[in-house]
């Protein structure tokens, strides 16, 4: 195996290559004759609007589900395995957005979970930790073996999770929305461990909804369209234009979901609505922060910075603790969320599936959590009043679904986002305060949500965005505060941020 | 997508017509099997019997939609039912005083529970466990494992003897207790709240959804109907009795689970509570009347447990 072989193009054969597969569930199509190759080496992007046949493929990759037809060959030979286990020793490897790591067990327990026995006879915990710090320190990954995994933080949870992806002989590295709850810093550990990989002639198949990073780690990318092969690109001959229309396809390549969000109107903010002052608790340092109506502020900072905690602090989630807290003027002690929303607060938070929504539930009873009480008259809930503001919520936000009566555990990424953003919706919030609203959400659904945003601060609202997706930040706010260790380090207007880029720039220098 | 949203409705309606389904048949099948199971007498008989399971199991559909559990029902009716009796003898002689006693300490015994369970964070499942060996203890205590005599008539009446409209008592009480229940579970804003909190506790709290009181409250409703059951018990006997309502909550949790709720929260009805505490009590009665060792009747029961639980898992 040959690293400099790695060339796109190079007369090597693919490591893998994917021919005619095709895939249905019932009646339904998932794949259609997709083909796929992957050099030695390369790092090939995945793209492709949640329902485009992406995941299915992916899970024909890994073994987990049985191809109908077509072939798939390692290494040119044909191979036919059937299990994840087949999968994996044809040496390839799945990261999967659903973590598989045991909360209670350490770094290096769960690096080497299932492996022990066969390297060191018996589990011994400190050649265990030492083989885990060597192997994460040669990584780059900033992780402590010793720490459980349960108690960190999300994105480092991920960062063990593709660490033990890496482990033994991988030969093509599958990543599956690595980066949807990663900031700037580990995006960067995350692109530089994959560098490392695809040095060694790992091929690397990299699923994203960021077109960015496309061009910043990819050499090539494949589109996906409603289970079919929509294009191949190098990424040397392509534009983020050109990829967006290939994901949207010819009937909505009229709307590039990124760009076509109305640009903030500059000047006139309404009068402050939030204004925290010298505020400080367990994660919050001395944050001062104002918020005016119908303006769209971002929070851009390194995960654990504390810019979620800004937002739990406003929502009454955290204690104020010293400091003040001032809604409309007024100094307030919120005690809980449930105070928050009576002031007009409202919350999407990081983890839709742990915080934003029911998932066995109904599209309806998720839409009508924070809104009980007005639905409640002497008790009875009025049922009729709900669906209707479940059914409007679904109409307006476009949410592609056979009725508000489904559980939104089976709807996709976007269209579940979008039933959070609806719990909020009806009255629309004075403060609306935003974590990461567009993790894991296709382009199409990401540009409508833009839109809601955008929507909320034209009819008043004070929106507060935290986003590790810079370019997003840029494109949608007024103005951009850089957190740091829970303080605000710096703030500029729209006007002051010249691009994405520039963005970046901006927050690595606020860290030093 | 929409299929799968489609496939778990299907399974939703196949689980609950099964459950029918399974109730309609042990009907059919006792009626033929003996000639007594469908007369009038035995129809009241089994009323009766259910009453007692199908109370508690409404309190213990709220427990564990809300994402709680409740082991200690069966002591705190033993504990209501004892202080009921005591009070009427040591205050007065008045039906209402019993009854308010045995609700109150119903009521007192959950609320300890929900304030222990939230305020402590632990699992209500111990909580209630302990309440359970508490509760039972203080009942031996306060009587000296002794009955306490009631010789109220009133008070059989209204909760052990009389009839209503020619139905038997206990049957008016679970009937009442069950359409409030259906009311308060499945038509106010509380109901609502109890399905999120047990659904996705963090997800309900941040929608400013009071998770900790609505379970509170739900305990507090499961130990208040276990103390009602306690007064339906004790005026059917003329007496309380320190022994009684043991094994009665795992009777109850299985109404519960086969009237299909998931033991983790947020799913499960009060009407699939009703069936899974008839299909219990007719299976009792039934498979007395045609004679089968109580032994096997057990088994049989845990039979029932298994097949149900699986299939309606999938």
């Amino acid at each position: 195996m040959n690293a400099s072989a790695a060339a796109v193009g190079s007369p090597e054969p693919p490591i893998v290559s994917f021919r005619g597969i095709s895939k249905s569930f019932g009646a339904v199509r998932a794949l259609r004759d997709v083909s796929f190759e992957l050099q030695a080496g390369e790092v090939h992007a995945l793209l492709g609007q949640n329902g485009a046949g992406k995941s299915t493929l992916i899970k024909i990759l890994a073994g987990v589900l049985a191809r109908d037809g077509g072939t798939i060959s390692v290494d040119g030979r044909d191979v036919d395995y059937r299990t994840p286990s087949g999968a994996r020793s044809a040496g390839i490897s799945v990261v999967y957005q659903e973590l598989s790591l045991v909360p209670s067990m350490t770094v290096a327990d769960n690096l080497f979970l299932n492996r022990e026995p066969r390297r060191f006879g018996i589990a011994r915990r400190g050649e265990i930790h030492q083989s885990a710090k060597r192997f994460l320190d040669e990584h780059g990954f900033h992780l402590d073996p010793k720490a459980i995994v349960g108690d960190l933080p999300f994105a480092y949870r991920q960062l063990t999770e593709i660490a033990k992806a890496l482990l033994g002989d991988v030969r093509i590295l599958v990543l599956d929305e690595p980066t949807s709850s990663l900031s700037g810093g580990e995006e960067a550990i995350l692109f530089k461990a994959v560098e490392e990989v695809t040095r060694r002639g790992v091929g690397v198949i990299y699923v994203t909804h960021r077109l960015g990073e496309v061009f910043r780690l990819a050499q090539r990318v494949t589109v996906l369209r409603d289970g079919q092969n929509a294009a191949t690109f190098l990424t040397k001959d392509s534009s983020i234009a050109s990829l967006v229309s290939a994901i949207l396809g010819p009937a909505a390549s009229a709307r590039p979901a990124q760009t076509t969000v109305p640009r903030p109107v500059a000047g006139e903010p309404g009068p402050a609505v939030v204004q925290l002052t010298d505020v400080r608790n367990d994660r919050l340092k001395g944050l001062s922060l104002s918020l005016r109506a119908g303006e769209v502020v971002g929070l851009a900072g390194m995960i654990g910075s504390g810019r979620t905690e800004i937002l739990e602090t406003v929502f009454g989630l955290r204690r104020a603790g010293s400091g003040e807290y001032r809604l409309r003027g007024k100094p307030v002690v919120l005690g809980s969320s449930i105070d928050a929303i009576r002031h007009g607060i409202a919350l999407v938070p990081e983890d839709r599936h742990l915080q934003g929504l029911v998932l066995d539930h109904s599209i309806e009873r998720n839409i009508a959590m924070p809104r009980l009480k007005q639905l409640t008259h002497f008790g009875i809930l009025n049922r009729d009043a709900s669906s209707r503001r479940a059914r409007d919520a679904v109409d307006d936000l476009s949410i592609k679904t056979p009725g508000i009566r489904v559980p939104v555990r089976g709807l996709s990424g976007g269209n579940q986002q979008k039933v959070v953003f609806g719990k909020w919706r009806d009255p629309t919030p004075a403060i609306l305060l935003l974590d990461e609203p567009t993790v894991g959400v296709d382009v199409g659904a990401r540009g409508q949500i833009y839109d809601l945003i955008r929507r909320a601060a034209s009819q008043g609202s004070a929106v507060l965005v935290v986003s590790s997706d810079l370019g997003e930040l840029a494109m949608l706010c007024d103005r951009v505060a850089i957190v740091v260790d829970g303080q605000i380090r710096s703030e500029f207007e729209r006007a002051a941020i010249e691009s994405e880029e520039h963005l970046h720039q901006l927050v690595q220098e606020a860290q030093g | 997508m929409d299929g799968i949203a489609t496939t778990l409705r299907a399974r939703a309606f196949s689980a609950e017509g099964l459950l029918v389904g399974a109730l309609v048949a042990l009907v059919v099948f006792f009626s033929i099997a003996s000639p007594v199971f469908l007369t009038l007498g035995n129809l009241e008989n089994i009323g009766r019997q259910t009453a007692l399971v199908s109370i508690i199991a409404v309190g213990m559909t709220f427990v564990i939609v809300s994402g709680e559990f409740d082991l200690s029902v069966g002591s705190t009716l033993a504990l209501a039912g004892v202080i009921s009796a005591i009070a009427m003898k040591e205050i007065a002689q008045y039906a209402a005083i019993g009854a308010l006693a045995g609700l109150a300490t119903g009521a007192a015994v959950g609320l300890l529970n929900g304030i222990l369970t939230t305020r402590l964070r632990i699992p209500s499942f111990l909580i209630t466990l302990g309440s359970l060996s508490i509760a039972r203890g203080i009942v031996m205590l306060i009587t000296d494992t002794r009955p306490v005599v009631i010789t109220n008539r009133s008070y059989f009446a209204i909760f052990g003897e009389g009839h209503f409209l020619g139905v038997p008592t206990p049957i008016v009480w679970t009937v009442v207790v069950i359409l409030g229940g259906i009311i308060a579970l499945h038509f106010t804003g509380f109901g609502r709240a109890v399905y999120a909190a047990g659904g996705n506790p963090t997800a309900a709290r941040y929608s400013g959804i009071p998770v900790i009181r609505v379970k509170v409250i739900s305990l507090t409703l499961a130990g208040f109907l276990a103390g009602l059951a306690g007064l339906v018990l004790s005026a059917r006997a003329h007496a309380a009795r320190p022994d009684v309502g043991a094994g009665l909550e795992l009777d109850a949790i299985t109404a519960v689970i086969l009237g299909g709720a998931a033991l983790s929260g947020g799913r499960g009805t009060v009407i699939g509570t009703l069936i899974g505490s008839l299909i219990i009590g007719i299976l009792g009665n039934g498979l007395v009347l045609i004679g089968v060792d109580p032994s096997i009747q057990i088994i049989v029961k845990g039979l029932i447990i298994w097949l149900s639980v699986s299939m309606s898992r999938g």
